[in-house]
């Protein structure tokens, strides 16, 4: 069982890591200007970006310019549906607050008079996701110009990279990027993405696994706050097996949210997975509660555990959290955006 | 010879006139000159002055606008200390810098480096490839007009094997060979190359008309001995170095997130030929970034791509690194990266998995 649970976590983190990958990649295939070889910065993109009415933060938007705007929701997973009850309907639902005239984009006005309204989804549901829609007769027409679903899936090979797949509906034409173009399919190398500067987003604004953020946590975050006298100290006092960090995981939400998430998402990441996380490094021992709420103090060190060769930190904390039975689902820190608990959907997940 | 190598850094306001001094005086037949070159991202005077290492103590005998005296003097036991006196000068309006001393090897190995070495975030030895030491030699040959024999040659082997065991000890992935030969310097280079070999360090004599001029040593990692004639040994050699030192700057200089508001400036080793089509090297290069001294990683994907993440545990600076093409290894630095790190670190993939070109990724 246990063997299932790490599994299954590490499974959570390579969907997660391909939905960072899939909105990365479909804000590159808009941004970057073939004629020119280069990103066009005209192009204005948000990860998270707060819109009204409503209210609503989808999860990517584009304004190609400013009359015109692409509002992308990427779907990673859907629940398994019945006959009985309309598992999806809430999704759709959710869709639908998009297609309205929104404000918030960077116009004088902030509108656009022309949207276009696009779902991204993981490759095995876009059959199903397509006979859904056309079963119940589903229409985004009440303000967007077009509505597309398009598909995603990861490139492998040597080069690898995102493939993005326009699969129903139609998305205008914008430069190079074409109906024709996107119903043939796009493939955007992990180069490009490295290359652009946009895989310093490590965060989209919904719940990341827990093994992810810790990680992060881990091996980007813990090591930029010892003190240059800290290091040397650690490096000179051989007795010393780590160095104590005192964080609070509002700082650390800062921290993160502004190193690792888009700068214009209005949430950046929340202060409750950030606690979920330190509360995961306090059952580890590798944190202790501080004296004052929502600070602890890090034990940070080398090694985790013994960590074998080829040591991802992702499986050590998998291990380590579900091997030896610590993890319990956090009740109160598992609701997303969504208003769904992460532990809950990932069980229904087909 | 004490005395004497006392005297010999005396009353030099720069490095051709100490150089020219030393050349002409009387030295003792087992006299060797210490040339140690680092490179900075900023002014290494500056910080020597405003801080000093505890088990350290530093006296500036003489101070010029760009060469100083130094005594330096280290506790290595309790009541032992090493002393010696250095010259530390900086090259015409750069950040490469040569520390030089006459003092003894046990001098410059336990004290002059490991007292540079404390400076981790400003300064850094200026690590050399096995081709750019080669073309030192070739310009010394053209510009001395003379032969170059290789005395002694030190290389080591990049071992493909899984491990390379030793019973009783650490698993070792390189193997060293010390070779005592008489042929041109040329033929050195050669065999290390069609051997997978990387040169760590050619002892050599340059003789001209069946004349010996001088002995000399070059090391990858910036120390370089010379016996006499060290005014003639440097001018040739200087150019070349500040090149390459201003372009590793330019390299490892201001690289982190931190410095950059957030936004990342990788780093990409190039190769000209397709290495990583072949996965094996994947595996490979995750073992020697496995034996980074004081780090730790983490393997994200292994194959057919590689993604790891290093964190370096000297000063805390940490990397992502992606193989996604056949022939170059992407390094991003990550909020925190040090001058002193990103080279050590780049260098320990040059040295022991393969000598490639640095260059920044062009976006």
């Amino acid at each position: 069982m246990t063997d299932e649970e790490i599994k299954k976590a590490l499974e959570d983190v390579d969907n997660y890591e391909q939905a960072v990958n899939a909105c990365l990649t479909f804000i590159h295939i808009y941004r970057w200007d073939d004629a020119k070889n280069r990103p066009d910065n005209e192009v204005l993109h948000c990860i998270g970006k707060l819109y009204t009415p409503g209210d609503v933060t989808p999860d990517i938007t584009l304004q190609l310019s400013t009359i015109r705007g692409l509002v992308v929701e990427l779907k990673r997973s859907f629940p398994q549906n019945s006959e009985i009850k309309d598992y999806w309907k809430d999704n759709f639902d959710e869709l639908k607050k998009y297609d309205v005239q929104l404000v918030g984009w960077e116009t004088p006005n902030k509108k656009v008079n022309q949207q276009e309204l696009i779902l991204i989804v993981d490759q095995k549901f876009t059959r199903k996701i397509i006979d859904y829609i056309e079963k119940n007769k589903i229409f985004f027409t009440d303000f967007s110009k077009n509505f597309c679903l398009v598909q995603y899936s990861p490139a492998s090979g040597l080069a690898p990279g995102v493939f993005i797949r326009a699969e129903y509906g139609k998305i205008d034409d914008f430069k190079t990027k074409t109906t024709k173009s996107l119903s043939e399919g796009i493939t955007v190398k992990l180069i490009h993405l490295l290359t652009t500067g946009l895989s310093q987003t490590k965060f989209l604004d919904y719940k990341p696994p827990i093994i992810y953020l810790m990680s992060t946590l881990w091996d980007h975050v813990f090591n930029t706050l010892p003190t240059a006298e800290d290091w040397r100290s650690y490096n000179t006092e051989n007795s010393r097996k780590h160095i104590l960090l005192t964080v609070t995981s509002s700082k650390l939400r800062e921290f993160l949210s502004r190193n690792f998430a888009d700068k214009n998402s209005s949430r950046g990441l929340k202060e409750e997975w950030i606690k979920e996380a330190l509360e995961n490094f306090v059952k580890l021992k590798l944190a202790e509660r501080g004296k004052i709420t929502g600070e602890y103090i890090i034990k940070y060190r080398k090694k985790i555990a013994d960590e074998h060769d080829d040591a991802n930190k992702h499986h050590v904390f998998a291990e380590l959290l579900y091997k030896s039975g610590v993890q319990v689902p956090l009740g109160d820190f598992e609701n997303d955006k969504n208003g769904k608990s992460a532990s809950t959907t990932a069980h229904k997940h087909t | 010879m004490k005395e004497d190598s006392y005297w010999l850094h005396r009353h030099h306001t720069d490095v051709e006139s100490l150089l020219n001094g030393i050349s002409s005086a009387n030295l003792p037949k087992d006299f060797q000159l210490k040339l140690l070159f680092l490179i900075a991202k900023g002014d290494i005077f500056k910080a020597i002055r405003e801080w000093v290492p505890h088990d350290y103590d530093l006296q500036f005998l003489e101070n010029n606008e760009s060469m100083c005296t130094i005594k330096l003097a280290r506790e290595i036991k309790k009541g032992k200390v090493l002393s010696g006196t250095f010259n530390l000068a900086r090259h015409a309006n750069t950040n490469v810098y040569v520390a030089i001393t006459t003092e003894k090897q046990k001098f410059v190995k336990n004290a002059l480096i490991k007292f540079f070495d404390n400076y981790y975030s400003e300064l850094s030895r200026l690590h050399l490839t096995s081709g750019q030491i080669q073309t030192i030699l070739d310009k010394l040959k053209a510009g001395l007009n003379c032969e170059i024999i290789t005395d002694r040659v030190i290389s080591y082997s990049r071992l493909n094997k899984k491990k390379f065991i030793i019973t009783g000890k650490k698993p070792r992935f390189k193997e060293s060979d010390v070779r005592w030969t008489e042929e041109d310097y040329k033929s050195s280079f050669q065999r290390a190359a069609e051997n997978d070999k990387w040169i760590d360090k050619i002892s050599f004599c340059v003789q001209k008309e069946n004349k010996i001029n001088f002995y000399a040593s070059l090391s990858r990692d910036g120390l370089f001995k010379c016996d006499k004639n060290a005014d003639e040994f440097y001018k040739i050699i200087i150019k070349y170095l500040v090149n390459i030192g201003n372009e590793n700057i330019d390299i490892f200089s201001n690289k982190s997130r931190l410095e950059n508001d957030g936004n990342i400036k990788p780093i990409a080793i190039e190769y000209a030929n397709n290495l990583f089509e072949d996965v094996e090297q994947n595996k490979r290069l995750i073992r020697i970034i496995a034996e980074f001294p004081k780090s730790s990683y983490s393997v994200y994907h292994g194959n057919p791509y590689l993604h790891t993440s290093v964190v370096d545990y000297v000063d805390g600076s940490s990397y992502d690194l992606w193989v996604v093409s056949a022939d170059k290894i992407i390094i991003i630095p990550q909020i925190r990266a040090t001058f002193n790190s990103l080279s050590r670190f780049c260098e320990h993939i040059l040295k022991r998995f393969s000598e490639g070109h640095l260059a920044d990724l062009k976006i």
